[in-house]
Formats: structure tokens, sequence, C-alpha cells
């Protein structure tokens, strides 16, 4: 068997090395085909120089006195020419729908929460397209917060999201707080709501040690410092962050990044 | 997992999650389970950054999480699932579904749920009103009942099916289960619990809203986020996932059909999609064959349009029966004739037909008669190939070799003698249908990646002009609101030149192409997967 | 008075004249006479007699036996080849005759040898003699393309030989079984199309589709287009390419013997048929029939980004 694999794997050597025209020997002068004919020969020699072979050449489809597919004389190109063109696409109604619907899912994840901005360098200087691009920013959509209940506990993360005018906090599922602290302004409601929310969140709590462990870490993990937060105290520890998944704001959407693909 | 599976998955976290969330995924993906520590230890990626990324991972369902170990310290793992990411490349199919058999409103709560991967009913009912309504005429809303019904017919067509409940550490007060008992590590199915498919009761009365033009944008933003909205309508806590295992039970039915259209006739195809039918609610969908229905009952069931003579029914099942693909199998004699449709070998014969069709593109032909032919025989000699193709020596040789560089063919030494001696051993050429398709379906992956990186190849390199073209629109958009003269508008338009413009739409034309493509080549993969997945439990 | 001319009857019992009056006929018809011409022109003969004279003719080396597709042929001895053989000698003459025994079949060397239990290298060198003299020749079979057979000079030689219908002096003839190919797809191609015109009944339809393939070969025969007699079995090889081109579907059915075309008590069925997939997702683009697919990866010299099948299907 292995004279039969050898036989095949020189042959198809040969006709890879041809597709590729590189030679597979080291000796540039030396050419493919010329290493099955040597193989070929080899085994002519270990019939002791009698002219047979050990294999049955017709079986194997190689007769001799054939020719070995004619050698190139110079490589073949990268890409060889390509007979058979693909058929064409279907078109049609259903075609061009699930086209348009493919393109406006690809664009409408961009703009949701779920598509996570890595950390954004600081810019030193505003630039003039800024203007332009927190426009775009603020068709962002809602502001996710997850329902903690199915989340592993270790996944929330202490954050506190610094005033913007004008915009009323979110609150996570699970409050029931009214939505009529609008009037007031931002960084009461916030503390208010803050408070309010602790209080509850503090009888929800279990005070296993497990819990306060892991609370300690996560605090750790905090302190170690990303340059995004904001420099806010932390007034009260909540282990369910309020605006959780924002629109990228304060995440500095201003830079360049999300401007790698036009939303098709 | 293969390389190519991890890179296609790669691609698609990037595309619609964003670069943190690919990194996050791919790790977990070559990685196995892992701990969170463990994550951002080894992707470098901020902590919470990751954190972000696997509550979207969990979100969309592309990730599990367990403790491996019971009791206190244990850390929780992550685990991360290809084919649930693979699934987006479908996505379009699924929407698109929703719409043919529930109208826009269906479209819209697939693609919602999609979007969003997991939401409760009522959430999902209000988004969807509020955005029909955006698209109806002034002074028309959409009534939120219209939406719920929409939702529980999806839903008592499964297409629809109730999250499995999750233990999280959050949830351990209660007295579900007793802290000893570890959170099991493989998520049961979602079928395994009695209320997946319950439509819960909800209180939902109302329309949807439209956001109020020309409000600032404040107003708007608040318009969109329902979650301010302090109502409860009674489905707290009771989330819905979109179950792609009956779409894809709906696709094997409908390339059944097809199939049954094309190698027969329309009618034909009609009382296949008719017992197909029939069977939705009582097949398995693991099951080989449909459960047997009596021609009588398939005559009753027969769409009315389909005015054919009894006798005349029974031709044709008698027909489907002796076509060689065996698309109908009989089940025995009582009401008229027991039918059973054949799903396994449909989808075996389907999947035939796919690598049989790529051979015939691919190397033409004559190499596609010589593929059919070892498909049909098994096992052939060099010179029975010859002989039964009827192409010469010479070229049958190059064709086979070619085929076998390949991996489409194979050969095989059957020895005549003990000892294996090649002057005395049958040298036999065949083709083993099941794993050339898995190979296929590894081209496959790899081609919709290309696609991709060719499509983003292309976004790249005009990115210049794009965000050229994208800022005069913003200035277009800007000058329009705030009312400024034709000339204005046109001095700008024409800020892109001819050729830009020309470029723009060859970019566009080029962009369309890639994303069709992709389409299409899920078509392939959806037949082969099926095929695959097909052997595994018949 | 008139003279009466008394036709001399021929001596029935005179074997020496049937044997001439049969040379008289062949020199008559010198491309061969058969069995029923001298039955024709002799009725009373017996045919124990008229056997007798043929065999002695032709142990006599005067009578040549060939043998054509309608049966066997009685030809007047070449004289010049008669003459020819006058200078061989006995082992000549033997291999000579083993030869012409093979008939259009021939033989090859090693079984002459076994026939005539001749050393081999006796052997080839009265080949070499007959060949020059032009009474026999060797024609490489095609079976095994490095034999040879011998046969008789003038002979045609058979089927088997030769590679029937579809080799042409040696060379497989790829054009006209494609030619053939395509003809018989036509052809049931048109019959399942009026089988489906003719609304009938579904049952009905395809019965009617099917064409055994006696009917096709008839249809072939009758297109005139093979110059060579094409037999049935011959049709159907071509119309098993047909089967694994995957155009066409076969059916066995029961036949009573006798009915036209049936073989064994059997008949086969033919029917032009559609494919059940279109062409798939996969060849409708570059990478599913890219010959460089399993070199190209993101980052290398063949790439999706610099890959020119992707530029120039893109921009088609």
């Amino acid at each position: 068997m292995i004279l039969w694999e050898q036989t095949r794997a020189a042959f198809l050597c040969l006709r890879r090395a041809q597709g590729r025209g590189r030679s597979i020997l080291r000796n540039p002068e030396t050419r493919a085909d010329d290493s099955c004919f040597l193989f070929l020969k080899s085994e002519v020699m270990a019939g002791h120089g009698r002219r047979t072979l050990s294999f049955n050449v017709d079986s194997v489809g190689i007769n001799r006195g054939d020719s070995f597919p004619p050698s190139l004389q110079q490589p073949t190109p990268l890409f060889p020419v390509m007979e058979q063109k693909p058929l064409p696409l279907a078109a049609g109604e259903e075609a061009e729908y699930l086209l348009a619907l493919k393109q406006e899912f690809r664009g409408a994840m961009r703009s949701l929460p779920s598509f996570i901005q890595p950390a954004a360098k600081h810019r030193d200087v505003e630039r003039y397209s800024d203007k332009y691009h927190s426009s775009e920013q603020s068709e962002r959509l809602v502001i996710w917060t997850p329902d903690w209940k199915r989340f592993p506990r270790e996944l929330g993360i202490h954050m506190r999201k610094p005033p913007r005018d004008g915009v009323s906090v979110s609150v996570s599922h699970s409050t029931k707080v009214q939505s009529s602290q609008k009037k007031k302004t931002v960084k009461e409601k916030k503390e208010v709501l803050l408070k309010l929310e602790s209080l509850e969140k503090k009888e929800e709590q279990q005070s296993s040690e497990e819990e306060g462990e892991e609370k300690k870490k996560q605090e750790e993990e905090e302190a170690e410092g990303e340059e995004e937060y904001d420099e806010e105290e932390f007034e009260e520890e909540t282990d369910y962050i309020m605006s959780y998944f924002d629109n990228g704001e304060e995440f500095g959407g201003d830079s360049d990044d999300n401007m790698d693909e036009a939303i098709y | 997992m293969t390389a190519q599976e991890v890179r296609l998955c790669g691609l698609l976290l990037q595309e619609h999650f964003g670069e943190v969330v690919e990194k996050v995924g791919t790790h977990l993906l070559k990685s196995g389970a892992q701990n969170l520590r463990a994550i951002v230890h080894e992707t470098g990626v901020a902590l919470d950054l990751v954190k972000k990324s696997l509550c979207v991972l969990v979100q969309h369902g592309a990730c599990v999480f367990s403790s491996r170990r019971k009791g206190a310290g244990s850390p929780t793992e992550y685990l991360t699932s290809y084919d649930r990411i693979l699934r987006i490349l479908r996505y379009p199919r699924y929407i698109y579904t929703g719409k043919t058999l529930y109208g826009d409103t269906g479209e819209l709560i697939i693609e919602e749920l999609l979007q969003r991967g997991h939401m409760t009913m009522s959430s999902i009912v209000k988004t969807v009103a509020d955005r029909l309504t955006q698209n109806m005429e002034e002074g028309c809303s959409m009534d939120y009942n219209e939406v719920s019904s929409a939702f529980s017919k999806l839903v008592e067509t499964h297409f629809l099916q109730r999250c499995p409940p999750q233990k999280t550490q959050a949830s351990d007060n209660s007295t579900t289960t007793t802290p000893s008992d570890p959170v099991s590590t493989t998520q049961s199915t979602p079928e395994s619990f009695p209320d997946c498919y319950k439509v819960p009761h909800v209180t939902l009365v109302g329309r949807g809203k439209r956001p109020h033009p020309g409000e600032d944008g404040e107003d708007q933003r608040n318009a969109k986020r329902p979650k301010l909205d302090p109502e409860t309508h009674g489905d707290e806590g009771i989330y819905w996932q979109v179950n792609f295992e009956r779409f894809h039970l709906h696709f094997r039915d409908q390339a059944i059909v097809s199939a049954v259209a094309n190698k027969l006739d329309q009618t034909s195809s009609e009382i296949v999609r008719t017992m197909l039918r029939m069977s939705e609610v009582m097949t398995s969908p693991t099951a080989t064959c449909t459960k047997p229905l009596s021609a009588n009952e398939i005559f009753r069931a027969l769409p009315p349009s389909y005015n054919i003579a009894r006798p005349i029914l029974d031709q044709y099942l008698t027909l489907l029966v002796d076509d060689p693909m065996e698309f109908v199998g009989k089940a025995g004699d009582s009401g008229g004739g027991m039918f059973v449709v054949n799903l396994h070998r449909a989808l075996a014969n389907l999947a035939r037909a796919t690598i049989e069709s790529v051979v015939q593109e691919r190397f033409g032909s004559r190499s596609a008669r010589i593929f059919r032919l070892l498909l049909r025989k098994r096992h052939l000699e060099q010179k029975q190939v010859e002989d039964f193709a009827m192409i010469p020596a010479k070229e049958a040789k190059d064709m086979l070799y070619t085929l076998l560089s390949q991996n489409l063919v194979q050969l095989q030494e059957v020895p005549k003698t003990p000892d294996f001696a090649p002057s005395r051993t049958f040298y036999l050429y065949t083709v083993n249908q099941l794993p050339t398709v898995r190979m296929l379906l590894q081209n496959c992956y790899k081609t919709v990646a290309n696609l991709i990186e060719r499509r983003l190849f292309e976004t790249k390199e005009s990115k210049r002009l794009l965000e050229k073209s994208q800022r005069i629109e913003a200035i277009l958009a800007s000058l329009q609101a705030s009312g400024a003269e034709p000339e204005q508008l046109t001095e700008v338009e024409e800020m892109i030149t001819a050729t830009e413009k020309q470029q723009l739409d060859s970019l566009r034309l080029h962009i369309n192409k890639l994303d069709s493509a992709e389409n299409q080549v899920d078509e392939t993969i959806f037949l082969l997967e099926s095929y695959v997945n097909s052997t595994a439990t018949s | 008075m008139a003279e009466v001319k008394v036709k001399k009857e021929p001596n029935l019992t005179e074997p020496v004249d049937t044997e001439n009056r049969i040379k008289e006929l062949c020199q008559q018809f010198p491309q061969g006479i058969t069995d029923q011409v001298i039955q024709n022109d002799m009725p009373h003969l017996e045919p124990q007699q008229r056997a007798m004279a043929i065999n002695k003719l032709l142990s006599l080396g005067q009578l040549d036996l060939l043998r054509n597709s309608s049966g066997l042929l009685y030809r007047l001895k070449d004289s010049v080849s008669a003459s020819k053989m006058k200078g061989s000698d006995n082992q000549e003459k033997l291999v000579y005759q083993v030869i012409e025994d093979a008939g259009n079949k021939g033989i090859w060397s090693r079984d002459i040898r076994f026939k005539s239990n001749l050393p081999l290298t006796e052997i080839n060198k009265i080949l070499k003699n007959l060949e020059s003299k032009k009474l026999i020749k060797a024609v490489k079979s095609v079976a095994a393309s490095k034999k040879k057979v011998y046969m008789l000079y003038n002979l045609q030689p058979d089927r088997s030989v030769t590679g029937g219908a579809w080799y042409s002096d040696q060379d497989f003839e790829s054009e006209f079984v494609e030619v053939l190919n395509q003809q018989c797809f036509k052809f049931l191609q048109s019959k399942a199309e009026a089988a489906r015109d003719g609304k009938q009944s579904p049952m009905v339809q395809r019965n009617s589709s099917f064409a055994t393939s006696h009917e096709v070969w008839k249809y072939i025969s009758e297109l005139g287009i093979s110059k060579v007699d094409l037999s049935m079995d011959d049709i159907e090889t071509i119309l098993n390419t047909l089967i694994y081109d995957g155009k066409v579907e076969m059916t066995v059915i029961a036949a009573k013997e006798g009915t036209v075309g049936s073989v064994d008590g059997q008949m086969k069925l033919y029917r032009g048929v559609n494919p059940v997939l279109q062409a798939t997702g996969l060849v409708k683009t570059p990478c599913g029939l890219c010959p460089v697919f399993d070199d190209c990866h993101e980052g290398g010299e063949i790439s999706p980004s610099t890959c020119i099948y992707m530029t120039e299907w893109l921009d088609f």
C-alpha cells in the first residue's frame, strides 16, 4: 500500500505543483514531474534491475510509455483562469426583500445598546465633525437595563452616570419609582432616586457572606480605575447599576471609530 | 469546532455587537467554559467591558452561565455556543417568514425579538404597535390587541417560546431549589418546561404611539422609552425568544415541497404540502417520516382550490410513492391507503443534489457524471468508471485524480490476497455522502466569511468617500430643517462630484451583491446542516 | 427433324459435379455465395450432399469460408493466395489454418502457439512471413492495448476487437458519444413533453412519457447519424450515461417473451426527468468554484480582499 500511496502522492504532488508553479524540490533544475519519474525509476531499481514494478501499472492507471502531463516552463499565475463562472444570484422580490431585511437589521443593531464600543480615546481638540457625529449619536435608541434576575450577579457593575441636562435618569426594571421627578433638577433627582433605590435594594439583599465577598471583589476591581468613569463619589453601594447600557455617549462616543462602516 | 466556524462567528459578532463582544465571544468559543476573571485575564479586555459583553451574549442566547460546583465561592462559568451565533446569518429569513405567515405585525415581532434577544410580551406588543403606528397614515394607530393576537398566534404555532426560567443567585432566596443543588450546567431545553407555549394573561390596553414631529429631541427620546412607563401588565419576568428549531422545520417543509414541485409537478407538491401541514403538530422534530395519513384524510384536507377527483388523488399518491426519490412512502392499506412523507430521505436527496450541483459547476458535466456514477455504484475500478461513464481513459483518469485531490472522491484498497500485494489488490474509487457533505459545509462557512471580509474591505477602501457622503447628507438635513434656500442645498449637493457619485453607486452594488450572496449561501448551509443533523438522529 | 437437345441432367450422385457447380457459382459471384444460393441452384440436392461438397472444397483449400451478419459465405479461394501458399511449408500452412479458424475475432500469438504446438520463435518467423505476403494482418485489440491479434488479411475485425461502435481506429469517439447522448435525451425529453401536453390523467401521462430502449434505438437508427450499426445494447450504454448525468430515469418492467425489444422477459423503460434542485447557493459565488480556495486566507497573497475573481464577479 505504501508504494501505491507514494505513487499517488507523487502524482498528486505533481498536479499540485503544476497548479502553483512552485518547484517541489529544492533544486530548481529538477522540475516537478521529474520527481514523479524519479520515484518510479527507483521503483524499478527496487525490482532488482528487472524492468518490473511491484504494482500492477494497469490498475493504477499509469501505463508505461504514457507521458506525464506536460510540464510547465513558468510558474502558474496566482489566480489561474477560472473557466466556469459562478451562476447568477437569485433575483426577484423575495431576494430583494431579504437583502433589505439583512442590511436594515445590521444597521439597527449598530444603534442598539447591545453594540458595545471599545474604550474611547479622549479628544484633545474638539473637531468640527463632532457636531455632526453627536447628532447621529442621539438617534440611538433606548437605554437598556438587563433584568438582573436572569443574569449572574457578578456581571453588574457600579456605575454612575454624570448628570446630563434635561435627561431623566432611567431606572431598572424592578423599581417602581414614578417618573414625576422630571421637574426637579437632575442632581437632586438622582440623589433621591439613588436613596430610594438603595433602600429598596437593601431590603432585597441577602446578607450572606458570599455577597459581601463578591461586593468587595467588585469594589476592588472598580477601584483599579477605568478612565472613562467620572470621578463621581459613590454615595451608596448598589448592586444594580441604574443605567447600565446607555447609548454610548458617556463612553466617548465622539470618536471616529464607529465610522468604519456606513450603515447599509 | 473548526477554525472556519470560529472565524465566521467572530465576524458575525463583530458586525452586530461590535469588536469588544467579538473579542470576548471568540475567546470563549475557543476556550470553552470559563469564569469571569479568567476571561478578563486572557482577553486583556477591561472588566466592565467584559461584563457588558457577557450580558449581551447571554441576552441573545449565545452564552449560558452556570456554577460548576455547588456551594459558596464556586465561580460562575460562561459557555458560548457557535451554532447559536451562526444563526444570525439566517435572521433575514426568520423575519421574512414572520411576514409571510402573519403579515407586517408578525414580521416586526420577530425582528424586535431578534434585535433584543428576549423580551416580555408586553414590551414587544407596545414596541411593535409603536413601530406599526409610525408607518400608518396620520391619525391612525395600531391597537395593542391586534399585535397581541398576532403574538399569540406565533406562540400557538410554536414559533415563539418562553425562555427557560433562570435560577440565578439573585433568586436563591426563593424556595424553588435548595441551595445545595447545583444549577445544571447544561441548559434544559425550553420545551422541558410545561408553560413553554403558554401565553400569559396580560392586561394590555391601548394603541401604538407616534413620536410627535417637531418637538425637541428630549421628548422624542422620552417617547421611545417604554421603560419609563410605569405600567405593569402582569407578565413581568416572563420572557420570550424566537424558537429557531420551529422555523427550521418550516424551512425544511418548504424545501421538500419545492423539490417535489421541481421534480414532479405543482399538484403533487400541493398534496405533499397538505400532508406536511396535517402532520405539523404531531410529528416530532427528529422524526424520520411523518405519521401515516390515510388517503381519505388527505383528500378532505386538500385546499379547496385543488379540485381533483378522488381517484386522481390516488394516482398522484401512487406516482409519488413510485418516484425513485421516494418522497412519499406507503405505510398501509386502510383508509384508502396510508401514506407518510419520508422526511429524512428527502433531506438526503436534497443534500445529494446539492453536492452534485457543486461538482457540476466547479468541475464540469463529465466530472459530475463520474461523481454521480460513483454515488450510485458505490465502488468502481478505474476501468469500470471509464466504461460506464463513456469517457476515454486519459480524460477519466485526469478527472478522477482532480476529484481525488479535492477529497470529493476516495480511493479504497481491497486486497484479493491476504498479503496486500499491490498487483493483487483492487483499487476502488468511492464517494461517501456524509463526509463529503460535512466538508462542503465547512467550505460554505469559509465562503460566507470570505464574502463578509470582502464587504468590510470594500467599505474600508471607500471609507473617506463614505464619510464625506454622510457628512454632506447631515449638512443637507440640518440645512433643510432650518429652512435653507434651494440654492444653498444644491451647492452642498454638488460637493460630491459625478465620479464620486459613480463610485458610491458602484460600491452600493458591490455591497448588495455580497450581502445577497451571503443569504443564498445560507440556503445551502441550511440544507446541508439539516441533512447532517438528520443522520445524527436516524 | 429438329434436334432435341437433351439436357444432361446433373448426375445426382456425382459429388464432383456438385463441387464443380459450386465453384462455378463462386466464380459467378466473386463476393461469395451463401448456402441458400447453392440450394436455389440445385434444389434437388440433399442437404447432406451439399454439405459434403462444401466441406470437400474447403479441405482442399479451394473454397474460403467466411461469415457475415447474415450467415456463412463461401468464396472461391483466391488463386493468388492459393499460389502463394504453395511455397509454404506445412508449418506455415498450419499456422495459417489456425488463424483462419479464428475468423474475424483474431487470435494472439500465444494462443497460436498452444494450438499449433510450435515453438514461439518459429511462430514469430512464420507470422512475419505471412504478414509480408499479405495473407494475415495484426489488429490491435482494444481490450488490451498492447496485445495484437492476428487474422486473415481481408477480414473485417469483429467488434470485440476494435471496441465496437465507439472506437474508430483505436480512438474513442468522444464526440460521437456526446452527440448520441444529446440525441437520445432530446428524444426522451420531447416524449415527456408530449405526455405532459396531452393533459391526461397523471398515471397515463407518466406512462406515456416512457420510451423503451428499443424505441430509442429505432429512433436513433432512423436518424442515420451513425456510420456503424448500433445495437440496442449500445443504445442502452448511452442511455445509462444519461442516468449518470441525472437527466434520465430507468425502470424495468416484465414483458412477455417475444415482445419487441424485450430481453429475457424484461424491458427497460427510460424517461427524461427534471432536476430536483436548481443550482445551489454556494455555486453562485466565486468561492464555490474557486481553484485556489484552499490557499485563501485573509492577510495572504490569496485573500478575499485581493481576490480577482471577486473583483470580476462584483463588476459583472
